[in-house]
C-alpha cells in the first residue's frame, strides 16, 4: 500500500461530499426545515402545498434551472474578476513569472536566479508522488 | 520559542481550514440525521418501521455515505477536475497575460514598453509578499 493512499481517498471522500453529496443533505434539510416548521403551520401556506413531497418536487423544479443560470452569468462574467483578485494577491506566483522574465530578458543576478532555483526545489520537495 | 512570521493569520488560515475540511463533515453530518430523522422518518409508518432509532440511522446513514462518496470522488478526480480547471484558466485573464508576454519575450515580439509594464505589474504584486521564503 502507498504511503499516501488513505490521504487520496480522504481527499476523494471530501470531494464526493463537498462538490456533489452536500447537495443532497442540503437539499432535504432545507425541504424538511421549511415544510414542518413554516408551511405545515400555516394554514394558507398547507392548503396551497398540502404534502412534503410536493413541495420537495416545487423546491427542486424552481432551484435546478435557477442555479444553472447564476452559475451560467457567474462562469461568463464573474469567474474572471475572481481569478484577477486571487493572481493580484499572489506574491510568490509574480515573483516566479518577474524571475523568468528577468532571466530571459538579462535583467536577472546568478544571486536572485539561484535563490530562486532553491525556492522552487524547497516546494518540489514537497511533491506526494 | 519564537514566533513565527504571520503567526496570527495563518493560525486563521488553519482554523478555517480546519472547520471546511473536517469539522464541518461532523457538523452537517449531525444536521442532516437529527434533521431527517425528527421531521421525516420518526412517526412516518414506512420509513419508522425500517430505522426503529436515531443510532440505527445514524449508523447506516454513516455506512453507505463513506464509500459512496469516495467512488464519486474519484469519477470526480479522474474526469471532471480537467473540466473545472479549463473553466478556470479559460477565466483567468491575468494569468494569460503573465504567459503570453513570457512567450513574447522569448520571440522576440514584445517591445520594451511591453515588458517594462509587465515587469512593473510582477513588482507590484511582489510586494505584498508575505516572506515566507
Amino acid at each position: 500500500m502507498k504511503e499516501g493512499w488513505i490521504r487520496r481517498r480522504w481527499w476523494e471522500f471530501r470531494q464526493g461530499h463537498s462538490v456533489y453529496l452536500i447537495f443532497l443533505l442540503t437539499f432535504m434539510n432545507f425541504i424538511l426545515i421549511s415544510y414542518r416548521l413554516l408551511i405545515e403551520r400555516i394554514p394558507v401556506f398547507k392548503e396551497l402545498i398540502p404534502d412534503l413531497w410536493i413541495f420537495a418536487i416545487m423546491f427542486i423544479a424552481f432551484y435546478l434551472p435557477a442555479a444553472v443560470l447564476i452559475g451560467y452569468w457567474h462562469r461568463r462574467t464573474q469567474l474572471r474578476v475572481e481569478t484577477t483578485i486571487t493572481l493580484q494577491q499572489n506574491p510568490v506566483m509574480a515573483r516566479m513569472f518577474r524571475t523568468l522574465l528577468d532571466t530571459q530578458t538579462g535583467k536577472a543576478t546568478k544571486e536572485e536566479i539561484e535563490e530562486f532555483r532553491k525556492m522552487l526545489t524547497k516546494i518540489e520537495k514537497k511533491t506526494d508522488d | 520559542m519564537p514566533i513565527q512570521k504571520n503567526f496570527i493569520r495563518k493560525l486563521w488560515w488553519d482554523t478555517r481550514s480546519g472547520t471546511a475540511l473536517y469539522l464541518m463533515l461532523a457538523l452537517q453530518f449531525l444536521n442532516f440525521i437529527l434533521i431527517t430523522y425528527n421531521y421525516l422518518i420518526e412517526g412516518n409508518t414506512i420509513f419508522g418501521n425500517v430505522f426503529f432509532n436515531l443510532w440505527f440511522f445514524a449508523i447506516i446513514f454513516l455506512i453507505s455515505y463513506i464509500p459512496v462518496s469516495i467512488l464519486i470522488g474519484r469519477w470526480h478526480r479522474q474526469n471532471q477536475i480537467r473540466v473545472d480547471a479549463t473553466i478556470r484558466l479559460s477565466q483567468n485573464p491575468v494569468m494569460a497575460r503573465m504567459f503570453r508576454t513570457l512567450l513574447d519575450t522569448q520571440t522576440g515580439k514584445a517591445t520594451k514598453e511591453e515588458i517594462e509594464e509587465f515587469r512593473k505589474m510582477l513588482t507590484k504584486i511582489e510586494k505584498k509578499d508575505i516572506k515566507e521564503f
